[in-house]
């Protein structure tokens, strides 16, 4: 049952996606973990899976996919009201990254070396 | 040799087609009508490339659109070539025609003003075409090694399926496919921006892998010249709504389609002779269609596209399967759609499952199996430009 009701692909993760709508005080359960839903959330959107702070990273797939602009409670909600990506912002007229990253092993160590202020 | 096989169509130079079309080519935009005419009279073997260029292009973009219209003449798919030049044109009729007949293709060229007109143009045009596609309709499929495939890899109108079901699922069918000797290739590259360290970790030398950082930085630095904010369009509005959040995240799910394991041999521009036997990266824009116009130039014979959301795209000369991991688009979209793996999902069946039957599909589709988007008449097709007409 929960295994269909919310996914986390890598151990890194710090993030789930519903893979049903979710509603706020649902407790899921994911391995040894569980995490009482926050707020009704649709299916396809993220929660996160513990306290994601400002400014840190959030993981989904094992890699980074952005970073969170507020303090992300376990349970919220995860999307672009709280996750800024990094990438091709020419509105913030610098380039997100100092030329390419270089290659990185897909699922050790989280990702660092954001240069996006 | 590997043990899958397809049937289909050994051409002189050595590529291998799984479709046998009359391709019906307009120089420029002024002589697409005609040509879109000239196909449809000879029935599905015709295939037309209507475009809005070929005039009042400069360098790059010039090149370009005439280097994407030889691709297409010199296409494994197409068995046969008609020209249609208006006559002033900066595309040359004679170079495309030259390109088929370079690959082993009977060719010929017409031109609206010295024809005179729409009507006798059209009515020469079917004159020749005609026999054309009496000839190929008459060749024989024949049994070909799956190590001659270059497999399209694309994804669009993606959702939180994309990059949990249908992506991983092709990604699979890519390690078979490269495994047994045979090519995968990957566009798009702004959507492979925040996944490009997991395909340079895989790079078979250190060249492909410096080549695609380059042109990651480029298509980023193109944004960030222009002032803009590339989540304007990435991750699209659909995307959003579906749930992705960023592009990181869209490219993350996005590129499991290229495989987990395919080495990164090659990166090449857009419409760019695919050569080498891998995971080739092919430096195309992230619309549909024009993505998929340039890796079937580069020589992709059959394209496996996924979708979340559903959407129709074709293409004139290549089968385009449609997959889908979203249950509920499987049932709204089912015409546009090919195969349903939203199984994987709802633990109906497991990934591997849906893995080998979807490659059973693209050897299916490779011998003639036709896919919805040729049955509905989706033939969508749009070069690329990155400069303003002059």
């Amino acid at each position: 049952m929960n295994e269909t009701t919310a996914l986390v692909i890598s151990a890194r993760d710090n993030v789930a996606t519903a893979l049903q709508p979710l509603e706020a005080g649902q407790v899921i359960t994911l391995g040894n973990e569980s995490v009482t839903v926050a707020e009704q959330t649709p299916r396809g959107h993220k929660i996160a899976l513990r306290l994601i702070r400002k400014g840190e990273d959030v993981v989904k797939y094992g890699s980074t996919i952005g970073t969170a602009t507020d303090d992300i409670l376990p349970g919220a909600h995860v999307h672009t009201h709280n996750v800024a990506s990094g990438r091709g912002r020419g509105d913030l007229h610098t380039i997100a990254a100092e030329g390419p990253r270089l290659a990185e092993p897909p699922d050790l160590s989280p990702v660092t070396g954001k240069t996006v202020q | 040799m590997s043990a899958l096989t397809f049937s289909g169509y050994k051409r002189t130079d050595g590529r291998v087609g799984v479709r046998n079309h009359v391709l019906v080519v307009p120089t420029v935009i002024c002589a697409s009508v005609v040509a879109e005419r000239i196909a449809n009279a000879i029935g599905p073997t015709g295939a037309a490339l209507p475009h809005l260029a070929g005039c009042g292009q400069l360098g790059p973009d010039r090149r370009l659109t005439h280097d994407t219209l030889a691709a297409y003449c010199a296409h494994p798919n197409v068995g046969a070539v008609v020209v249609v030049a208006l006559g002033c044109e900066q595309v040359i009729a004679q170079h495309l025609a030259n390109t088929a007949r370079t690959a082993g293709k009977p060719a010929a060229v017409i031109a609206i003003q010295s024809e005179g007109g729409t009507v006798r143009t059209t009515t020469r045009g079917i004159e020749i075409a005609t026999p054309f596609a009496s000839a190929l309709e008459n060749e024989q499929r024949v049994p070909c090694d799956v190590s001659s495939l270059i497999l399209c890899v694309k994804c669009g109108g993606s959702d939180y399926t994309s990059g949990l079901a249908a992506n991983p699922a092709l990604g699979r069918v890519a390690d078979r496919l490269v495994d047994a000797g045979g090519t995968a290739v990957l566009g798009e590259i702004a959507e492979i921006m925040g996944a490009e360290h997991l395909l340079a970790a895989r790079a078979a030398s250190p060249e492909p892998a410096a080549q695609l950082l380059r042109i990651i930085s480029r298509v980023e630095a193109e944004a960030v010249a222009l002032g803009l904010d590339i989540r304007g369009t990435q991750p699209s509005p659909g995307n959003i709504r579906g749930g992705l959040t960023t592009i990181e995240e869209k490219s993350l799910g996005a590129t499991h389609k290229g495989g987990e394991r395919t080495p990164l041999t090659d990166v090449v521009p857009y419409a760019g002779r695919i050569t080498k036997r891998g995971l080739t990266v092919m430096d195309t824009p992230g619309l549909d269609v024009e993505s998929v116009t340039g890796m079937v130039g580069g020589g992709a014979q059959v394209v496996v596209f996924t979708t979340g959301l559903g959407t129709p795209t074709g293409n004139p000369i290549a089968p385009v399967i449609k997959i889908t991991g979203n249950a509920q688009t499987a049932a709204a979209m089912a015409d546009n759609l090919d195969d349903d793996v939203s199984g994987i999902l709802d633990g109906r069946e497991t990934m591997d499952s849906a893995a080998d039957r979807l490659m059973d599909d693209v050897l299916a589709v490779a011998s003639g199996r036709q896919t919805a988007a040729e049955r509905l008449g989706h033939r969508e097709f749009a070069i690329h430009r990155r400069n303003p007409t002059i």
